[in-house]
Parts: C-alpha cells; structure tokens; sequence
C-alpha cells in the first residue's frame, strides 16, 4: 500500500512536471502570431518589422494590448485569417512573423 | 463652390453615400500622376450647389501607399471646406482610428455614422450624444443604403463652412503633449495651415512630412530622444498608433450600448440538451462552454465553406465557371449537348439555349450588320472608295471591337458583384500562396483568369491592386492568357494546317501560361525586383451587391471602352484600311490587297521576321500584314488570311475560310515550325487596341506603359524565335539552354550582389576606340 502511494505520488509529480514543461514549451512557440493555431487567441505584445509593413499593421489596429483571435489558414496554407478589434484581417505567415504575442490574460 | 471632400474606410458605404449624394452629377477621373480612382459631383439639395469629392478608401493618412497620399495632400493642399467622415458604425474601433487624425488637421469634420440599423438588427446601438460630446463635432446617423438621414448630414455639414477649428488631437492629453506643442508652434510660426497635424507626423518620422522641413530634422530627434518612452523605446511610429487605439479603447467604445448576449446553441449543444431531458439526467455543465455557443455570424457562416481548407479552391472553380457559362456558353443547359435539341430562330443556327452573353452578342451583331448592309446600299451610288472607307474600313473595323462589348459588359458586371459582395477579397486570400512566388498576389488572379475571356474587363480588374509593381506585371502577363478571340486564330490554323489538331490549340493555351510563369519570374528578378508589397487586408463582411452601384460602375467601364472604340479604335481601324486598300500613288485598289502600301511595308520588314520563319519567300508579308491587321482585333487575323487564300489562291469566292487558309499556307511553303511560331507570335505580341487602350489607363502614360509595349513586342519575338528554330533544327535547344542557363546565373548572382553588369560597357569601348583613332 505505502509503496502504491509512493508509486503515484510520483507518476503526478512527472505528469505536472511534463505538463508545466510541454506548456513552457508552448507559450514559446505561442509567442509569434505567425505560428498560431486555428482557435488560439493572444493579446499584441510588439510589434515588429519595418516600413510599410509594420506601419500597416499598426494603422489596422494590431497594436500593443490588442486582442487577436486566430481564425484559419488558406486552403494552400498560407495567408491566414485572425479577427480583431471586432472585424476579420487576412495576413500572410511572413507579416504574421512580425507580430509578438503575450498569453491571453483573459482566456 | 464650397468643397465638401468625403473620407472613410474602405468598406463603409463610401461609395454608396457618394452615389446617393450627387446622383448623375458625378464624373470619375484619376487623380494627378497615380492610377487612383478621383471622383467628384454635385450635391444640389442645399442653398447653392456643394462639390463632393470622393477621396479613396483608407485606413490612416500615412505616407506608404498612393491612396493615403492622394488623400493627405488632397486634404492639406485643396483645403476642403469639410470633412464629412463616414464611419462604417459596426466596426467603430478601427474607422474611428482614421477620424482622429482627421481631426488633428483644422478643417472642419462632420461624422455620418453609417451602417447603424445593422448594429440595431444585432441589438446594439450607440449613444450618439456622447461619441459627439467626446470627438468634439457633430455626429448624423444616417443609412446610406436606404438614402435615410442625408439630407441632415448635408445641412449640418453645410452649417460647419466657414467655422474656425482649431485640430486637436488625443496627444494632447499625454505625456507627448510638450513635444507636439513645441513643433506645433515651429508650423504655426511658418503660418502652415492645419499646424498640429504636421507635427504629430513630423514626430511620427513620417517621410513626406520630414522632407518639407529638413532644417529642424536634428531638433526633432533630439527632442525625441529626451522624451523616450520605457515600453517603446525610439518607435515613434507604434507608440503614437498604440495611444490612438487606447484613446478609442478607453474613450470611445463605451459610446457602443451592447444587448446582452444572445448566443443560441449550435446543433451539437441542442442534441445535448435533449439528450439529457430525455434520460432526465442534469443539463451537462459544459453547454456553457464556448464549444456549443454559436456566435458566429452570417458572413463567418458563408466563410466556413468558402475559405475553408477543403471547399475553399473547388468553390472558387464552381463560381468562376458559371462566370464563364453565363457569358459565353453556346449551350447554357446543356439541351444540345444532352438531347439534341436545336434552336434556329431569328440569328441561331443549330445550337443549344444561348447564355446571356452570347445572346446578346448576336443580337448586337445582327444589328450592326444590318447596319452594315442599310448603309452599303445607301451608298451604291457614291464612290466605291466612300463605300469601302465606311462599310469596310470605319465600320467592319469599329463593329467588331464593339461585337465584344456584351461579353466584356457581362464579364465586369459579374466582377462587379463579386467585388461588392466581399467575395473578391476572400478569392485573393485562397490564391495567394500560389501567386507570390512570381511577386504577384492573390488579387492578380481573378484578372488573370478573366484574361481568358477578354483581356479588356480584365485589365480594368487590375485597379483592386494596390501596388504598382504587382499591377504592372499582371496587365503584362495579362493578355497571355488566350482571350475569347484568340481562339478563332489557334482553331482556324489547326484545322487548315494540322488537320484540325486540338493539341495545337490546347498547346497554345498551354504556351501562354507558361510563358506568363516564367515571364514573371524572370521580371520578378530584374527590373520589379525588390520587396514584395505587403498583403495585410481587410475581409469585409460579406453583403448584397447594390444594383445601383452595380449599374454606375458597370456603365463606367462601358462608357470607357465605347469612347476608346469610337476615336482610338475608328482611327487606326481606318488607317490600316487605307493601308490595305491604297498603293503608293494613292489610288485605290479595291480590295486588291497585292499592291497596297502595306503590302509593301510588309515586304520591307519582312527580313526581321525570318528568324521566325513565317516572313521568308514571296508570300512571307501575308503572315505580317495578318498579325498587323490583328491589332483591331485579335480575330482579324483569320479574317485577313482567308481574304488573302482566296485572292492569293485564285479561289471562288465560296471557298470556304478553312479552304482559303489551307491554300496560303500551302502557297506559301511554310514549314509546321514556322506556323507554329506564327501562332505564339499573335499570342504573346501586343494585344488589340482596346486591351492597350485598357492598359495604358491602368498603368498611365509613364514608363510602365511603354514598358508593357516593349515587353510584349520583345519576348513575342524571342519565344516565336525560339520555336522555330528548335522546331527546325532540334538541336539549337542546347544553345538556348545553355543561353537561358547563363543568363539565370547572371542574374542571380546579380541580384545577391556577387557580379555586377558592365554599365555602359559598350560606350567606353567605343570612346576607347575613338581614343586610339
């Protein structure tokens, strides 16, 4: 019986353990708005790039503490389509890349 | 006349209050130097008469694209009496971001806050007094769609002309304030209208504005590096964007009065419930769940099948095949093809239920040759020369440019309504990918495919790109892809020459689009080399076309190619008749074409054409006065070829085309290489005069357009060139191979900065050589 506890005790202990890493793992790869998955949501951190680029992202209200929801990837797999501020954008995955995300506060 | 000038977003009924504004007043025009739509007209409803002056759809004023330029320098320079700022009232957040830097300027602004019964339809609404109050001007609601609340937009608008305002800005209330203040009094001293304004995008490092005052450039970036700020450091740009965008956030969208949620389940939630009333077991706590709550609305729900990964590309083949159905299909159900049933009636020969497009093709053309043979009676007694000048100089050559313009009408009203709907945007998100690589866009593909119905409307589709590069080269790539009239070509030679040969015809099909591939590629790496543009659009909610925005624009473009096809068109079609039917002593020859001057012509330029095998021996100008003769329109050429078989040929006249054509092809003596190559010349050399005519207004007079000239004549010559000469001696491929081979090198070590081209090589060699002498 003291050995089974023991037993499970750590077998929890390595699945918060590899649950803590896979999400440490995630939240890095989350940090780019380019490599987000279908339903992922995030809120703008920087904004990055230069020139038109970033200028247009930023008058079309990707801008520090936005909210992004990322909605789908073009059948051929690039341009992708995220809604914010209340209306749908479409941005290539290289535009996206410009984009840095913080973890959504509120999801 | 006081000037009213009208700004907004794309998408916000812009284009729709303009219309119901100014009525039939209103004239299109490009604005100065850019291919950027202008349009102005008269409002009439007031005291005196108002001009209206429609700028283009923008986000923001910045200085990056033609549009926002046009706009500032429109703004700043002509100094309307007012703004008026239509705001699409469903999306507040992001119109409302271009309304504040409206304000910062001192014109006057009004705000028509369009599109309000679609957010009441949804349950919300906006508290119209405090988005007034917190902007500081007035605010109409008003439905530009049902022309509601115009009319108090104009007064109040007009009530504004003359008013004193001073811009004022969101800055103001932050930490920037010292530093916008201080260069705001820099402008005032200079007495620069709209002073705020200019310094907030002085401080921006916006590039127009930094060019106007060089002199105080170091002033500024010292100010602004006294004044960084911790999060954004020296980014100016985003830290002045963030601060309008939390004003909106923090001020203004409490304006918008939500309805509480009113999210139904979604099929699965519901089956959820039942299930659990039915086993009377509790409702499962997860139905809250975002999971079973359906919140999506109509346009997401259209998009799940039109975007989505799987339907997304078959749904855009089904839409543009009924396109292409309805304008030119012979047999619209399918009747002949499946039961044989045969129509001759009035102008239809054998032949199914026509579409639209070619019913009212042949009822056009039933017209203009009755037309034709009233006004050829008429003059039975004029001079055979007056009869010909109109019936087959003026006319034949004027009609049949206009024999098109039902299926190039119907094309662009499809366009048109695929535009409105919001359709256009999303079929430019599925085909991007496949498009960037040639440094086009998904926005050049609808062109590019209405290419193989008639270059024309698709030409005019270009205006939706942006950017110049990505225009230019679709108009160039355009007319590769066989239009409608190409066909006749391919399938008149095929059938005198191959037998009737479909593979001729699908090849050359083929050959265009191979050549538009490796044409952008290789424009892509030389001279529209560089950065490709940025694809960061909107996707608008999807909505019904308006009939009444549908006919203007429609009629528009109509009016535009009638004009085109009664000057440029009527002139050169008679120029090449004269050409045709004069010889040098200016008699006229009455159809005897062996002795007119361009026959002439032709046989004095026929030695460029050798290398392509169709201008050598006695009969070689034939093949050029054709593809010349083709320029009025592209079927022409077949007109001109059956003309000179039977005259050529000592045919009767009831020779058939195929005949008269398999007779000149055989007197001739050309080899299959040479007809081949004949084939891709009329392909890929200039399109008909109406096509130019279309690209010259979408590329203007500038170098793209003799660019466009240039490049067609060019790789017309090269790639014919090629085909013949492979065709005739296999293997000169492995020249060209190793040519194409070399050159690609070149370029791309060029382009990586590892090699560089002589520059005026040959002019130091020949100074050199002067030198020496």
């Amino acid at each position: 019986m003291y050995n089974i506890n023991i037993y499970l005790y750590t077998e929890t202990a390595v699945i918060a353990q590899l649950q803590y890493f896979g999400r440490g793992q995630r939240e890095y790869m989350d940090r780019i708005l380019g490599k987000y998955r279908s339903g992922e949501s995030g809120v703008v951190k920087q904004v990055s790039g230069v020139g038109a680029v970033r200028r247009r992202l930023l008058d079309m209200g990707v801008t520090p503490g936005a909210r992004i929801i990322m909605r789908k990837v073009a059948p051929l797999g690039d341009p992708m389509e995220v809604t914010l501020r209340g209306y749908e954008l479409t941005l290539r995955k290289a535009e996206a890349d410009c984009v840095i995300m913080k973890e959504d506060d509120n999801a | 006349m006081h000037k009213f000038a009208l700004a907004g977003n794309p998408n916000s009924g812009k284009t729709t209050l303009f219309n119901a504004l100014t009525g039939s007043t209103a004239y299109v025009g490009n604005w100065a130097g850019v291919t950027v739509e202008k349009r102005a007209g008269k409002y009439r409803k007031l005291d005196e008469h108002v001009e209206i002056v429609d700028l283009p759809g923008i986000y923001s004023l910045s200085p990056y694209t033609p549009e926002e330029v046009v706009s500032r320098n429109y703004l700043l320079q002509d100094k309307p009496d007012v703004i008026i700022n239509i705001v699409d009232a469903t999306n507040l957040e992001r119109n409302l971001y271009l309304t504040l830097q409206l304000l910062e300027t001192d014109i006057p602004v009004v705000i028509a806050l369009n599109m309000t019964d679609v957010l009441k339809k949804r349950g919300d609404s906006i508290d119209m007094g405090k988005l007034s109050e917190r902007l500081g001007m007035p605010v109409v609601s008003i439905s530009a769609l049902r022309g509601e609340g115009i009319h108090e937009l104009m007064k109040i608008a007009y009530a504004q002309v003359g008013k004193e305002r001073v811009g004022n800005s969101v800055l103001s209330n932050t930490r920037l304030s010292e530093v916008v203040d201080k260069f705001r009094s820099v402008f005032q001293d200079r007495e620069i209208p709209s002073p705020l304004f200019h310094a907030i995008k002085l401080i921006e490092g916006d590039e127009i504005e930094s060019q106007h005052v060089a002199d105080i450039i170091d002033d500024v970036e010292a100010v602004k590096k006294a004044s960084e700020d911790q999060d954004f450091g020296a980014d100016w740009e985003a830290r002045i964007a963030d601060l309008r965008y939390r004003y909106i956030t923090d001020n203004l969208s409490e304006c918008i009065i939500r309805s509480e949620c009113k999210e139904k389940l979604t099929l699965k939630g519901k089956l959820k419930v039942l299930k659990a009333k039915i086993t009377r077991s509790p409702i499962p706590s997860d139905i809250d769940n975002y999971k079973y709550r359906d919140n999506l609305t109509v346009s997401d729900k259209i998009d799940r099948v039109m975007t989505s990964r799987v339907l997304g590309i078959p749904m855009f083949f089904v839409i543009m095949f009924f396109v292409f159905h309805f304008t030119f299909s012979e047999d619209l159900f399918y009747m002949k093809a499946l039961y044989g049933v045969n129509i001759n009636w009035w102008v239809f020969e054998d032949c199914g239920i026509p579409s639209l497009g070619v019913f009212l093709q042949s009822a056009l053309g039933w017209c203009t040759d009755s037309l034709t043979a009233v006004v050829s009676d008429a003059l039975s007694s004029a001079a055979p020369w007056v009869r010909s000048l109109i019936c087959d100089g003026l006319f034949s050559g004027v009609f049949s440019v206009l024999s098109f313009l039902p299926q190039i009408a119907l094309l662009f009203v499809f366009l048109s309504i695929l535009e409105d709907s919001g359709y256009m945007a999303r079929a430019a998100f599925i085909m991007d990918r496949a498009f960037r690589k040639f440094g086009l866009s998904g926005k050049s593909f609808m062109p590019l495919l209405m290419g193989f119905g008639c270059s024309v409307p698709a030409m005019m589709a270009t205006r939706t790109l942006e950017h110049d590069k990505e225009r230019a080269m679709t108009v160039y790539m355009t007319p590769w892809f066989s239009c409608s009239a190409k066909m006749p070509i391919y399938s008149a030679i095929a059938a005198a020459v191959f037998g009737g040969n479909d593979l001729a015809v699908y090849g050359m099909y083929v050959l265009g689009i191979v050549c538009a591939v490796l044409g952008s590629l290789l424009l892509r790496h030389t001279a529209f080399k560089g950065e490709t543009a940025p694809f960061i659009m909107e996707l608008p909610n999807y909505h019904l076309p308006q009939l009444r925005s549908l006919t203007i624009h429609v009629w528009d473009k109509v009016k535009e190619f009638i004009i085109r096809a009664g000057t440029i068109i009527a002139a050169s079609a008679i120029v090449i008749w004269f050409l045709s039917n004069f010889d040098w002593s200016y008699t006229y020859l009455a159809g005897n074409i062996e002795q007119s001057i361009l026959h002439d012509i032709g046989s004095i330029v026929s030695w460029i054409f050798y290398p392509l095998g169709f201008g050598i021996g006695k009969y070689g100008w034939v093949f050029i006065v054709a593809a010349f003769t083709g320029l009025i329109a592209k079927e022409e050429v077949v007109a001109t070829l059956a003309v000179l078989g039977t005259a050529i040929g000592n045919l009767s006249a009831t020779a058939g085309e195929e005949e008269a054509i398999a007779t000149l092809f055989q007197i001739a003596g050309i080899s299959d290489a040479a007809v081949v190559a004949f084939m891709a010349f009329n392909l890929l050399a200039i399109p008909c005069f109406a096509a130019v005519g279309a690209a010259r207004n979408e590329l203007g007079k500038g170098k793209l357009f003799k660019g466009a000239i240039a490049w067609w004549v060019l790789s017309a010559y090269t790639v014919s060139m090629i085909i013949f000469l492979i065709g005739s001696w296999w293997w000169t491929c492995f020249i060209f191979l190793a040519v194409v081979a070399v050159a690609a090198t070149l370029i791309v070590l060029h382009n990586k900065g590892k090699f560089n081209f002589p520059s005026g090589g040959i002019k130091r060699l020949l100074r050199r050589n002067k030198e020496k002498a």
